[in-house]
């Protein structure tokens, strides 16, 4: 039941969000600990401008980042150690891609484009997870970044950052084909 | 042999003289560096508090150490006796023990900036709404910078800019006039002048203007023995900086001029021309000018009017003895060179001199009512004379001069000694201005200053609002409408002053459904200022503050004030 509630609420944002045509995620709430395909959307430029440059900053607690490239976009990804490494086949990772970069685009005022990478969840339902989404038209840039102090929700400014909702893990039997082998309790 | 000899030892001297002329501007950007700058105290400049304040805070613009950080009442006693003072980041915080009863306070403080040279001011507040004698602090605000110092420093500097001006005034002369000399007149010694008064006199001023200036920044009872200290802490501030090229350049010149061969060579004149405009030019290092915020037009305007003036000055001795002694076609020809010039520079000198006067003096009551713009109208005035004199010359004397009348000598002998006479007197008044701080808005204003750069009636508004990321330490002059200024500190979870990469401010007032413009803010080391006029309605106003910590963080701060 609160369950649904708060995912109608998180829909009701994410409408909202899109009417005021906000940056946003395609999807606004995901089992933890799952594999997310997080896809920002971008729905015009800033102040009538072209967009030549998206960032993401990846939230804490994602882990395995995997940024899909774009025709016409230069692909960059910055690493940043792990304040907890783990174990992934018997390797011990220490870093992960904090921030992904997409470059040198050229997508027009009037037209809308996606931005996507894949991460596994932390394990940590109940959760929000911001996504700033910096978005630069040349000189000209729309911070998608506000966080509400309260850290839940998306913030009631004009330029929210995306936020996912992590709900309940799925039961274990269901996980998605690959396993890591590791567990994200923190 | 003898002459090859002798043209070798002129050149080793000349070379002599480079390197201790390059050395004296290598000197220049030593002193260039900024030294430390209040950049803001709490409680502000003639704020009127409703109570006590519980700390004093001067923050600059580089870390200082403090010296001391005294509050003097009217009487010039300290009713909380010797507050501790503690360096904090780049500002110097004052804990007072106890509350300060209501009345007028004066608060005097000195520091060592990073580069190790002291800096001092004071500047005054008040707590609760009684009326101050403030005319009591400011006789013993003047008596506190013992009368006699002070009368000597403006005598020592009016000698000193005396002997200056005479000098490299002289050297301007004897290339703009004496070419109009025959060889008669040059041989009777004409261009040649008694150099050594205005020579020595330099030497002697000007180590002397060090040491006074670290007697008035030592600032206590002076002893014998504390006399070295004082020189010490005269040498280090920027007039002692600026002294020494002058006095460099002093040496200099009087070893150029007084090296006969030298002094009669192409060369020699354009190395004393070269070497007086360092001199002239040590004077533009420090004072009100170069500490002005529009020092990058103003600097050229002052260097300008020194030339002029110097030129005139220099002028005068040569044309009374040209009026005494050369015959009658060569003082016409030299008085006819001088009018040339001056019909071109005097105009430049007025108004150099009076763009300078009303940068400086903003407000015409400010004339009236300040010791500095009292001291400027006597210059103005004294200038005025010198003019009247100086086209009495120009359009009435020369013309009888060239009508060869009776009498003209003695009358141009009789209105060239007033003319120089009344120059000393601007001189006088100009050492003086240079000891009362400039009436230009938003100078920090000295005791003795009765003019307010503003009406602050209202309380200061300092706050502390935790954000997600940082803590903003926010700061507004005064609690009424109209301009204000706002300084805002930004605090890391560790206390430490940090910089956002962005700040912007809004005002809202909610009851009459207002919504402000975002204001981009300034930063200034670190911290952001700003003067804003956006509250301009009495109300409880919402204030704004939207930080960019970093690319993706932005922490927003609010506050609700009241205004009056």
């Amino acid at each position: 039941m609160i369950r649904t509630l708060v995912t109608v609420a998180a829909l009701t944002a994410g409408l909202s969000s899109l009417a005021a045509a906000h940056a946003g995620l395609q999807t606004i709430e995901a089992p933890a600990g799952s594999q997310y395909r997080a896809v920002i959307s971008i729905p015009h430029g800033c102040a009538g401008a072209a967009t030549n440059e998206v960032r993401v900053r990846v939230p804490d607690g994602m882990i395995a980042i995997n940024p899909m490239p774009k025709a016409g976009w230069e692909l960059e990804t910055v690493m940043e150690p792990l304040d907890e490494p783990y174990m992934d086949h018997g390797r011990e990772v220490t870093e992960r891609i904090g921030e992904v970069r997409w470059t040198g685009g050229d997508l027009a005022d009037a037209h809308y484009d996606e931005f996507t990478f894949m991460a596994r969840l932390p394990n940590e339902p109940g959760q929000h997870l911001h996504f700033p989404v910096v978005q630069a038209c040349g000189d000209d840039a729309l911070r998608w970044i506000d966080v509400p102090a309260s850290g839940e929700g998306a913030a009631d400014t004009d330029y929210p950052a995306p936020v996912l909702y992590l709900t309940e893990p799925e039961s274990s039997g269901h996980s998605h084909g690959h396993d890591h082998g590791h567990s994200h309790d923190h | 042999m003898i002459t090859v000899t002798a043209m070798i030892t002129e050149r080793l001297r000349l070379q002599g003289q480079h390197l201790l002329l390059a050395l004296c501007l290598a000197m220049l950007p030593l002193v260039a560096q900024g030294h430390a700058v209040l950049l803001s105290n709490q409680p502000a400049d003639n704020a009127m508090l409703r109570s006590s304040p519980d700390t004093l805070t001067l923050r600059f613009n580089e870390p200082v150490s403090p010296v001391f950080v005294r509050v003097l009442d009217p009487s010039g006693d300290q009713p909380l006796g010797e507050l501790p003072a503690q360096a904090r980041d780049n500002s110097v915080v004052v804990e007072l023990p106890e509350s300060l009863p209501d009345g007028g306070y004066l608060v005097s403080w000195r520091v060592i900036s990073a580069d190790s040279h002291p800096v001092g001011g004071s500047y005054r507040f008040q707590v609760g709404t009684g009326s101050v004698d403030w005319a009591a602090a400011e006789q013993w605000a003047a008596a506190r910078e013992s009368t006699l110092l002070h009368v000597l420093h403006v005598v020592n500097r009016s000698l000193l800019l005396l002997a200056l001006l005479v000098l490299s005034g002289h050297i301007l002369c004897r290339l703009l006039l004496w070419p109009r000399l025959g060889p008669a007149e040059q041989n009777r010694g004409l261009d040649g002048p008694r150099l050594w008064l205005p020579g020595s006199l330099l030497l002697v001023t000007t180590p002397l203007q060090i040491l006074l200036q670290g007697l008035r920044m030592y600032g206590q009872d002076v002893s014998w023995r504390s006399l070295p200290e004082a020189a010490g802490l005269g040498l280090s501030s920027s007039l002692g900086q600026s002294s020494l090229v002058l006095l460099t350049s002093a040496v200099l010149l009087v070893l150029i001029l007084t090296t006969g061969e030298l002094a009669r060579q192409r060369a020699g004149n354009g190395l004393a021309l070269l070497v007086a405009l360092v001199a002239l030019g040590s004077l533009l290092m420090t004072g009100h000018i170069a500490t002005a915020p529009n020092a990058a037009w103003l600097v050229p305007v002052l260097a300008l009017h020194l030339l002029v003036a110097a030129f005139w000055l220099g002028a005068m001795g040569p044309l009374q003895r040209a009026a005494r002694q050369a015959d009658r076609m060569a003082l016409l020809r030299l008085l006819q060179r001088f009018s040339a010039i001056a019909i071109v520079a005097v105009p430049a000198l007025l108004v150099a001199g009076l763009a300078m006067a009303l940068y400086q003096v903003d407000e015409a009551a400010a004339l009236v009512q300040t010791g500095y713009g009292r001291s400027l109208l006597l210059k103005v005035a004294a200038v005025a004379l010198v003019l009247l004199v100086a086209l009495d010359n120009r359009f009435r004397l020369s013309r009888q001069l060239a009508a060869s009348r009776q009498g003209t000598r003695q009358r141009l002998q009789r209105n060239l000694r007033v003319e120089s006479g009344l120059m000393v007197g601007v001189i006088v008044l100009t050492a003086t201005l240079s000891t009362f701080m400039p009436a230009r808005d938003g100078a920090h204003h000295h005791s003795h200053d009765h003019y307010l750069p503003y009406e602050s009636m209202g309380d200061i508004i300092q706050r502390e609002i935790e954000g997600r990321l940082l803590t903003l330490d926010f700061q507004m002059a005064h609690d009424s409408v109209g301009e204000n200024q706002i300084i805002l500190a930004f605090y890391d979870a560790d206390g430490k002053l940090v910089r956002p990469q962005a700040v912007e401010v809004r005002f809202d007032l909610p009851e009459l459904e207002i919504e402000g413009q975002w204001r981009e803010l300034e930063a200034v080391g670190q911290l952001y200022l700003m003067t804003v006029s956006d509250i301009m309605i009495p109300g409880d106003w919402t204030i704004l503050v939207n930080a960019l910590v970093t690319d993706f963080d932005r922490d927003a701060f609010q506050l609700e004030e009241e205004f009056y």
